[in-house]
This record gives C-alpha cells, sequence and structure tokens, in this order.
C-alpha cells in the first residue's frame, strides 16, 4: 500500500510537471512541493471577471496585461479573500497579444493558482505558466490526473 | 553570471510524458500570417557567444521550418536590431534578455487581429537564466541556440506547445539537446497544416540561379559588389526582375537581376529568393567574405623633455634625462626608449634616469621602436665643460688650456709655468704637435669644425718632464 502510494505520489508530481509545461516553456517543469515553497498563496479560485489595458513595465516592454478578479474558495497556503492576478496577454481593441509560456485567462475559469505579489498589490503567477493549474470539472489538472487534493498534500507538506 | 536550474527529475518527466508521443499531438494557436513569408530582426547581443554566433544560429533557427517542411512559408532575415523589449511595434524582433524566470528558457510574444492574423512576432531568449551555446558539440549545462531558437520561430508563425515529446514544439528542452533543429512528423504535419503548399498540379516551381557573386568570393572593404541572377518559370516567364536579394548581415540588399552595393564587413550568405504566381518559390544562396583592410602603420612619436636642447653642465655634473613615447598602434612605447650619446655610447634606457657624461659636446638621441619595426627618435644636444684643475703652485709645471674658435675652426690656448726648460714640446691627445720657445704662451691650431674634446700637455723640450693634463670641448 506504502509502495503504491508512493508510485502515485511521483506519478502525480511528474504529470503536474507535464501538464503545466504545456504553458510553459521551453525550458524545465518545477516540481509541486518547490512551486509551493516559493509561492506567497496558493488559492484555489474561479476567474470572476476580466479586464485588458497597454502597460510598459520595467523592461520597456509595452505589453497588453489582463488584471483578473478571482474568487477564492480555499487557501491552500496565505490568506484567502478575494486576490487581483496580472497577467501578460489579453485583448485590447481588437489585438490580442499572446505569451508562450502563459496561458489565458478567461472569466469562469478555475485553477490552483500560485501568487506571489506584483506591483500596487496585485499578484502574478509564481513561476509564469506554471503558477496557474487549470481545473476540469473532476477537479484534476487538465490534461493530467493530478488532483486538487493531491496538490494540497504536496503543498502542505512543504510548508 | 548565470543562475542555473536544477535538472532534478527531468529525465523521468520526460520519460513519461513521453507517453503522448506519437499522438499527432501538435497545437495550432488558429492564428497564422496572411503573408507567406515574415521578416525578423535579431540583436544578437548576448552574455554566452559571441554576436556572430549567435546570429548565425537565430538564423538556422528561423530557417529549419522553411527548410524542412514544405509549408507555404519562410521567415526571412532583414539585418539586425538594437530592439531590446517586446512591442506591438508591426517590427518582429529576437533579442536576448538578462533574466531568469521561472525555468523558461526563452518566449514568444505574438500579436493578432480579430481576423487571427499574425500581425507581429517577438522572441526573447533568457540567458540570464541559461547557458546558451552554438553548434552541436561542447555545450555543458545549458542548451544549444539553433534548438530553442527552432522552437520559438515555432511559435512565431503559428503553432503551440505539442504534447509529443519528439516535437520541435514539445514544451520541454533537454539539456544540450540538439533534437529541436530537426523537425518531428508532428512539427510537419502542424506547419503544412497551417501554411499548406499550393497546389501542385498545375503549377511548377520557378528556378533561380546567381551568376554574381561567386560562391566564396571575397571583397575588400568598401568595395562595390556586382550581384547578377535570373530566374524563369514555365508559367509566369522570365521572373529576373523579381529576384529578391538579402544578405545574413546586412538584410534585404535589393530587388532585380542586377545592381551593385556596398557590403559590411564579416561573411555573408547570399540569398537570392524568386516566388511565382501560384506562391511557390526557390532560392539559391552564395558565401562572400568583405576583408577589412588594417591602416597603415604610424611611426612612433617620441619627444624629450629634459635636459633642454643645448644644455651645458660642467664635468662631473649628473644630468636628468626625460622622454616619453607613443604610438598609434602600440600605445605607450616610453619604457623602450633607447638613449644613446655620440660621445659616450648608450647612456640609459626608459622614461627617466640620470647620468654623468664625460667632457665634451654630445648629440644625445632617444630612439624607440614599434611592434611593426619602425624607429623613430628625438635629439639635443648636451655640452659638458671640463672641471677647471686647481690652481697650480708656482714651483709646480703647470698647464691651462682654453677653447677657441677662429673662423669657425677649433683652436687651443695654452698657458704654461713653472718649467725652467728653454723649449717647450706641445703634445695634443698624446702626440707631440709642436716645440716652442718656453714662453709660458701657445695658439695651437687644429682646424677641424664642429663637436669635440681635446687633451693637452706640455713638456721640457726632448725631456718626459711634463705639466698636468688640461682639457677643451667645443
Amino acid at each position: 500500500m506504502r509502495q503504491y502510494r508512493q508510485l502515485v505520489t511521483a506519478a502525480a508530481l511528474v504529470v503536474a510537471g507535464a501538464g503545466a509545461a504545456l504553458a510553459a516553456g521551453p525550458g524545465q517543469a518545477v516540481p509541486i512541493p518547490e512551486r509551493a515553497r516559493g509561492a506567497e498563496r496558493i488559492v484555489v479560485a474561479t476567474v470572476a471577471a476580466t479586464t485588458a489595458r497597454y502597460e510598459r513595465n520595467d523592461f520597456g516592454d509595452e505589453l497588453i496585461v489582463t488584471r483578473a478578479e478571482l474568487v477564492v474558495e480555499e487557501a491552500i497556503k496565505g490568506a484567502g479573500g478575494p486576490v487581483a492576478l496580472e497577467i501578460e496577454g489579453g485583448t485590447v481593441d481588437g489585438i490580442t497579444l499572446r505569451v508562450s509560456d502563459l496561458p489565458t485567462i478567461e472569466s469562469g475559469e478555475r485553477a490552483v493558482f500560485f501568487l506571489t505579489s506584483g506591483k500596487s498589490g496585485r499578484f502574478k503567477a509564481h513561476l509564469r505558466g506554471q503558477g496557474i493549474l487549470k481545473l476540469d470539472g473532476e477537479n484534476r489538472v487538465q490534461g493530467s490526473s493530478l488532483t486538487v487534493d493531491e496538490i494540497r498534500r504536496l503543498a502542505r507538506g512543504n510548508r | 553570471m548565470h543562475t542555473h536550474q536544477s535538472i532534478r527529475t527531468a529525465v523521468i518527466l520526460l520519460a513519461l510524458a513521453g507517453g503522448a508521443a506519437g499522438l499527432g499531438a501538435y497545437n495550432l494557436t488558429g492564428k497564422k500570417w496572411a503573408s507567406p513569408e515574415a521578416p525578423y530582426y535579431v540583436n544578437p547581443a548576448n552574455a554566452d557567444v559571441s554576436e556572430s554566433a549567435a546570429l548565425a544560429a537565430i538564423q538556422a533557427g528561423a530557417m529549419t521550418w522553411s527548410a524542412q517542411s514544405n509549408a507555404n512559408f519562410a521567415f526571412y532575415y532583414m539585418g539586425r536590431t538594437s530592439g531590446s523589449s517586446a512591442a506591438y511595434n508591426g517590427k518582429n524582433e529576437v533579442f536576448f534578455r538578462n533574466e531568469a524566470d521561472g525555468g523558461t528558457i526563452a518566449r514568444t510574444y505574438w500579436w493578432y487581429n480579430s481576423r487571427n492574423e499574425l500581425l507581429d512576432a517577438d522572441i526573447m531568449f533568457l540567458d540570464g537564466g541559461w547557458r546558451f551555446f552554438t553548434g552541436s558539440s561542447g555545450c555543458s549545462d545549458g542548451v544549444y541556440l539553433e534548438d530553442i531558437a527552432a522552437h520559438e520561430f515555432g511559435h512565431a508563425l503559428g503553432l503551440s506547445h505539442s504534447s509529443d515529446s519528439s516535437a520541435t514544439m514539445y514544451s520541454k528542452a533537454t539539456r544540450c539537446g540538439t533534437n529541436f533543429r530537426t523537425l518531428a512528423p508532428d512539427d510537419l504535419a502542424g506547419v503544412e497544416k497551417l501554411y499548406p503548399s499550393p497546389s501542385s498540379g498545375s503549377n511548377s516551381a520557378p528556378g533561380v540561379t546567381i551568376k554574381l557573386p561567386g560562391n566564396n568570393a571575397s571583397y575588400s572593404e568598401g568595395s562595390s559588389v556586382a550581384f547578377s541572377g535570373s530566374a524563369s518559370d514555365s508559367e509566369d516567364g522570365n521572373l529576373s526582375s523579381t529576384i529578391v536579394w538579402t544578405s545574413s548581415r546586412d538584410g534585404k540588399l535589393g530587388t532585380g537581376a542586377s545592381f551593385s552595393r556596398v557590403l559590411t564587413a564579416g561573411t555573408h550568405t547570399i540569398t537570392a529568393k524568386v516566388s511565382d504566381s501560384g506562391g511557390l518559390t526557390a532560392s539559391r544562396q552564395v558565401s562572400v567574405t568583405i576583408t577589412t583592410t588594417p591602416p597603415p602603420n604610424q611611426a612612433p612619436a617620441v619627444s624629450i623633455s629634459a635636459p633642454s636642447d643645448g644644455t651645458t653642465v660642467t664635468q662631473g655634473t649628473g644630468i636628468t634625462f626625460r622622454g616619453s613615447a607613443t604610438d598609434a598602434e602600440d600605445g605607450d612605447l616610453t619604457s623602450k626608449l633607447v638613449w644613446n650619446s655620440s660621445v659616450d655610447g648608450t647612456i640609459g634606457a626608459g622614461g627617466s634616469f640620470s647620468r654623468v657624461l664625460s667632457p665634451g659636446s654630445h648629440r644625445v638621441r632617444a630612439t624607440v621602436t614599434d611592434s611593426n619595426g619602425v624607429s623613430s627618435y628625438s635629439q639635443i644636444a648636451v655640452s659638458v665643460a671640463a672641471a677647471e684643475d686647481p690652481a697650480p703652485s708656482p714651483s709646480q709645471f703647470w698647464l691651462s688650456a682654453t677653447a677657441v674658435k677662429v673662423k669657425g675652426r677649433h683652436h687651443g690656448d695654452l698657458r704654461w709655468g713653472g718649467s725652467s726648460s728653454t723649449k717647450i714640446d706641445i703634445y695634443r691627445d698624446g702626440v707631440k704637435v709642436g716645440t716652442t720657445a718656453n714662453d709660458g704662451t701657445h695658439r695651437d691650431a687644429i682646424n677641424l669644425r664642429g663637436g669635440g674634446s681635446y687633451t693637452y700637455k706640455v713638456c721640457a723640450a726632448g725631456t718626459t718632464t711634463c705639466s698636468n693634463a688640461a682639457v677643451i670641448s667645443f
């Protein structure tokens, strides 16, 4: 039984990496426990609303940035409460920006968010695309067998 | 300084993710370029490899998609850019950024409109977190730029990540892997789905040839290079006037069958490309090298700051010599100065030293030779007067001498005393030059010009009873 559990855990780590990597890259996936250690907050949340606008960052990039209001249903790490997330990409005046190592964010989507503080009290995804694990209707990370329960267990085991 | 990522479970991750291989798993972003060609610019400044090597690797990565597939699409290099930020500015730019972020090696930004037409794409390599290598060997704990470029240009043409672990568009790269530079069947299916090749049933591809410049031709910098070529198509006829010429270094050079152009120094890959009305293309390439001509070697410059020209000192006085030497190619050569006296030979080296010179008139020359063997010198005159002999006592046989010029010719005026001989022999530089009455004075006509010094003594005629020596200098 113990061996089976270890196998499941290893597989979950691996699939989490592979699943997250669909939104990243090219690069190398950071295991869930390590992602959890680096994140200030980990929440299970649903995107309630999004707005997008052009912003100039510290590097001089002129990017469309989407601000997403998240309704938090569970705080796996850190405080609960609403979250304002900013992520590169989005649509302004008919022009859309996509970024290869970030997913898109749309209203109604549900995900596990690994968050770190950004500017002006808004959060950004920790490790960019690897910090947003979108969930399917069965509480699993899309395209993998990793469940929210397993993420919770892996994240809390490393607090 | 790079912050290299831990490899951790990458091998296992890749092995299990490979279970999805072979499923035809390419992902289209749903966006594509409206034109079958997209230009791009490169800022090759980076922390890891030479700019020329980076440029070549990026171009190779971009060319992967048109060279290995039958897709009706190609990126073409337009030249360098100083751009280092992503923006929707109508210019597709590729650049490096000293940033480490989430394990990502590179990322692509792409903008598109509501008709799903790609409008702009920028590629950023993160050399703060990863070390980039070029070529296909020598990589250690890093990645090959060509492979990562191939992946990112895949994004730029409209492909998303594939779940096929053998694909160039797979989301994870292996350290030092060279697999991305070769498109997998999954990549080919994706790009050819996105940009299908025009039907070839009723259209044949055009042909293009390059007459000039010849392959591997070499020209001197500043030379005008003649370009000449021809192109034809079985349906469209002569297409020579539509040949588009580009250089891997200078970007687009011109359009047409022939023209001339001055190229920048370095090795250029010259591409002549033509497209027919059915959308089929053909291209040919030659390599051309523009060599730089080094400027002619400049002679070094020498100056003497001390002592001043014409300085006169008394015998036994130490003289400080100072000088400097510079060279356009070699820089400061002061330490290589060599000092010579016309009287004493080599007297010192370097920028400063002190030395006592022999009595007489010296021409002191400071000489330096640069790395190309070209010498220069500066020269001054220094006179060293003989010290006055102590006043002889009346009972001694004494001599004093004074240098005198008569119409520019050397003479020595002698005075002596202390001898009871009726006749006196005169010796100059050890050679008897005359005998005179012992009247206490004599003018010796040397009759030479220029510089020189002479040593006199007088003796009782026919004896070895002699005075002291006296030196005169001109």
